[in-house]
């Protein structure tokens, strides 16, 4: 007994003696290696990218005739014209019925401006109220000249009396005179009172002549007068009536002369319209002479069509004619837009051209939810080679301010909404001073395609994490296999970061000219089972199979992880609800998935409230690869189908479609 | 006879009784090292992961799972590290034990010198003091010496321990007086009589103390806790509480595998250590 327990004991120390070198040797193999780096001071580079197109300033509008029924229109919108090419063609049946109409109307117009005129003479002539005006007026002059003379003789009558007084004054003062001289030589009181007496006599008799006198010149001149009083009287009594009858005439007058004008702007309007008539009937003879053709007047590009055929036109429908290329314009949303600012250079790139077109942004419009920025030629090459309505590729580059704290963007990891960056720091360990992996919590000022400024928990001494080979989580023990220090390695490295991505730059436009790109193509299976190994949790849900880039189905709100799917089998990216019911948290990065049996990986988690899964449609060869997005449906079972588009134009997609030619796909987004 | 076997199912009763709670702790033990993590959190949700609700009583997993005893064993290096330190801690312990012991055992046992019964008093007083009342005075020698954060600073205090002494001067007063003076008659000198005659008559008590110093310092959490913040120099007995938090699953099957050596030699040894402790309960 002793003995068997004493070889349980040494095989069991045998055996922990193995499983600890097993133990370390995995340990040392699955151990995540990591590359640190420093925060480097710098400046990022915005790259703005949109697609656009090349536009002109210089509009013509062509309208056809109203009333005039468009048989066919022989240009299409987008399409470049010459001067003479045909645009539409009117229906000559229909042309040569308003001809007719427009002939006939026009006799019946020159018939009526007869009429008219024959009208407008009747009232040529004078009224007999009109003469008895002239009759008053000439007796009103009479009377004034009548009364001008009463007014002589009243001055003669007065001049006269005037005469009298001066000659009764003169004999009176004689008589006094006389009297006098009788006093002085010394007469008697009696001879006096008598003499007194005489006086008085003599200048009563004087007064009473005087007063006969001056009757007898009123008699004389106003006497004779007394007539003509009477007759002004007369008159003026008489020119009351005389008044009334003129106002009577002249209401007459004032409704003949009405009517007369009445008939004068008929006739002036009937011109008019013949006039029209004239010019229409002339128009219509002259397109049925060119058989209903309308040709374009001068080059350009038809960007807008409002007419239709079959139908009569109201006159208002037009035709847009664009003349040369002048502009480019693009949209960015307004998040997008940043830093841009009118003046920025930007670089225009058309497919089939050998070079890049430059441009200066000009103006920027603000839209509800978007911004509309408009570039205008500059730099050397000239836009002239540039079709209208054209597309093109506009990137703009534009570097920020100094940051004092920058990383490459892969080093920065999304949870929950807020930012952190794997910092590696040296803990005590039970196998002794051990790298551990912590998460610091960052804010973002700005970023570009590389590099992310940042400020928070981060310091310049910082060991950050920039390349591992494995998930990492936090606590996770770590071995730095290369340490980025600051300065010219560092620097050379950020080269080598631009490179690389310059060259997925590269990359991602030659699969895109190979048309792979172009759409990401997403179809949703509903009704499948999520399962979870470690607790056992089921759920229901649907699956997304994209073929694509998860960023061009929809803007994302990233919970933890990535967005990157593409071309890895085994990965998925799973709703934040599915991640909740699953495991309880969002932090679930490299966690296991089962679907059917199968394993996968989660690699991003995307806040949404359904469960639902998103799984990489393309798992076909490198030469299948190129049709993947419809195929991949296909394979997948995929009920539903959608696409979205980020660079393509829908040509492209049709011509897709039509190669292909699969019915899956029923919407286009 | 019948009066003899009904006192033998008694005492069956009484014993199935008395241990039945160290069996179902054992068991307990047994099976939660074959629980899958939501088991664990089925039965013991509320003494380990927070939860509202008390444990659940439970004797065999519903679904045994060894991914447990694969993890501690393949994934857990620190596992690997507190088991070794321990080994060594306890070894490094027992030899200067051995060493220590045995010569002052001899010395009480068969030598007589002034003050011998105080010396001897003060060994039983420091035997039977606990850990708590003389952590202050080692914490206090220990810094003085610079030997806090070492591995000195457990095996030192724990080398020169006291109880193994009493044990095996028990031992050593049972060896007859005719044969040591026999040997001296031969002209043996005192060390050969402790070689020679002492320790292999006395090898019994030496192996049931060992065993004992074994068991104890194995299973030592008090020490090590106060006394080495450095986690490279813990042993087993104080990773398994800090293993806890972080693999509440594993912890069960790190303390079964910690188990194992201590049972083993317990059964290797089982012999001496009767007699050991009933050499030290006579005493």
């Amino acid at each position: 007994m002793k003995k068997i327990v004493t070889r349980v004991f040494v095989c069991f120390m045998g055996l922990m003696v193995i499983a600890n070198i097993v133990c370390r040797i995995k340990d040392s193999y699955m151990i995540p290696k990591v590359v640190v780096g420093r925060t480097t001071k710098g400046a990022l580079t915005h790259v703005y990218e949109s697609n656009g197109i090349f536009t002109s300033s210089e509009h013509t509008y062509i309208q056809p005739q109203c009333n005039w029924k468009i048989e066919k229109i022989l240009v299409q919108e987008g399409q470049m014209l010459e001067e003479g090419m045909p645009l539409w063609k009117y229906e000559l049946e229909q042309l040569q019925e308003l001809l007719q109409e427009k002939q006939e109307a026009l006799q019946k117009y020159q018939i009526q401006v007869k009429r008219e005129n024959m009208a407008g003479t009747y009232y040529v002539g004078v009224s007999e109220e009109e003469r008895a005006l002239q009759q008053l007026e000439q007796a009103m002059s009479q009377v004034v000249c009548e009364q001008q003379w009463l007014l002589e003789e009243v001055e003669k009558y007065e001049k006269k009396i005037k005469e009298i007084d001066d000659k009764y004054e003169k004999k009176e003062a004689l008589a006094k005179q006389n009297y006098n001289i009788s006093r002085m030589d010394e007469l008697t009181d009696t001879e006096k009172a008598l003499l007194d007496t005489a006086l008085q006599v003599e200048l009563n008799e004087l007064k009473e002549a005087k007063k006969q006198e001056k009757e007898t010149a009123y008699q004389e001149i106003i006497g004779q007068n007394e007539s003509l009083f009477q007759a002004i009287q007369e008159m003026d009594s008489q020119e009351l009536g005389y008044q009334n009858a003129m106002r009577e005439a002249d209401a007459q007058k004032q409704q003949e002369q009405q009517e007369k004008l009445g008939h004068e702007l008929n006739i002036e309007e009937l011109q008019i319209d013949i006039i029209k008539l004239t010019r229409e009937i002339e128009q219509l003879q002259e397109m049925i002479e060119a058989e209903g053709y309308v040709y374009a007047t001068e080059n350009g590009m038809v960007s807008k069509i409002e007419l239709e055929e079959g139908h009569i036109s109201s006159g208002t429908e037009k035709l847009i004619l664009e003349k040369a290329v002048d502009r480019f314009q693009f949209e960015l949303s307004k998040d997008e837009v940043g830093q841009l600012a009118v003046g920025d250079v930007c670089m225009i790139t058309v497919e089939g051209k050998a070079r890049d077109f430059q441009g200066m942004i000009t103006c920027m419009k603000e839209e509800e939810d978007t911004v509309e920025i408009t570039c205008e030629e500059a730099g050397d090459i000239s836009w002239d080679g540039c079709r209208l309505n054209q597309q093109g590729l506009v990137k703009i580059k534009k570097k920020t301010e100094e940051y004092y704290a920058c990383v490459p963007i892969h080093a920065i990891l999304c949870k929950n909404g807020e930012y952190y960056c794997r910092v590696v720091t040296w803990q005590d360990t039970l196998l002794g001073k051990e790298q551990i992996v912590e998460e610091e919590r960052v804010v973002i000022v700005d970023q570009d395609s590389a590099y992310a400024a940042i400020t928070g928990n981060v310091h310049e001494e910082s060991d950050i994490v920039l390349e591992y080979d494995k998930v990492l989580t936090r606590g996770d023990r770590v071995r730095v296999v290369r340490e980025i220090q600051e300065g010219k390695e560092y620097n050379d490295t950020k080269t080598e970061y631009a490179q690389v991505k310059v060259k997925q730059a590269v990359q991602e436009e030659m699969i895109t000219k190979n048309t792979r790109n172009f759409f990401t193509c997403f179809g949703e299976m509903e009704n499948c089972s999520f399962a979870e190994k470690s607790f056992g949790r089921e759920q229901q849900g649907s699956i997304v199979y994209v073929a694509g880039e998860m960023q061009n189905i929809k803007e994302w709100n990233v919970k933890s992880g990535t967005l990157e799917l593409e071309g890895d089998e085994k990965s998925v990216i799973i709703s934040s609800n599915l991640a909740m019911e699953l495991y309880q948290s969002y932090d679930v990065i490299g966690q296991e998935l089962v679907i059917d049996e199968d394993s996968y990986y989660v690699r991003g988690v995307v806040d949404e409230k359904e469960n639902r899964v998103y799984l990489s449609a393309v798992t076909f060869s490198q030469e299948e690869q190129k049709y993947c997005f419809t195929k991949g449906m296909v394979k997948h079972n995929a009920e539903l189908c959608w696409i979205s588009m980020k660079q393509a134009s829908l040509q492209q997609l049709q011509f897709q479609l039509e190669k292909n030619s699969y019915p899956e796909i029923d919407m286009i987004r | 006879m019948k009066k003899k076997s009904e006192d033998g199912i008694r005492a069956y009763w009484r014993l199935l009784v008395g241990i039945l709670p160290t069996w179902y702790l054992l068991i307990v033990l047994i099976s939660a090292t074959f629980l899958s993590i939501d088991e664990l959190r089925e039965v013991a949700e509320g003494v380990f992961f927070h939860g509202t609700e008390l444990m659940t009583p439970f004797l065999l997993p519903k679904y045994p799972t060894g991914e447990n005893i694969s993890e501690l064993l393949l994934d857990t290096p620190g596992f690997y590290v507190t088991y070794w330190n321990s080994f060594i801690q306890t070894a490094v312990i027992m030899m200067i034990q051995l060493v220590v012991s045995t010569s002052a055992s001899w010395a009480f046992a068969r030598y007589r010198f002034f003050g011998k019964r105080v010396i001897y008093f003060l060994y039983l007083l420091l035997m039977l003091l606990p850990f708590q009342v003389m952590m202050p005075a080692e914490y206090i020698v220990l810094d003085k010496w610079n030997l806090m954060n070492t591995v000195w600073a457990v095996i030192l205090p724990a080398g020169f321990s006291t109880a193994s002494v009493i044990i095996i001067t028990a031992f050593f007063k049972e060896i007859p007086e005719e044969i040591m003076e026999a040997a001296r008659i031969d002209g043996a000198g005192a060390f050969t009589i402790f070689w020679r005659i002492g320790i292999p008559i006395g090898r019994g008590g030496i192996i049931s103390a060992m065993l004992l110093s074994f068991l104890e310092q194995f299973n030592a959490v008090e020490r090590p806790m106060n006394f080495l913040r450095d986690k490279r120099l813990w042993p087993l007995s104080i990773y398994l509480p800090s293993i806890m938090d972080e693999k509440m699953s594993v912890a069960f099957t790190a303390a079964l595998i910690g188990m194992i050596p201590c049972l083993l030699i317990f059964l290797m040894g089982q012999e001496y250590l009767e007699q050991g402790i009933t050499a030290g309960a006579l005493k």
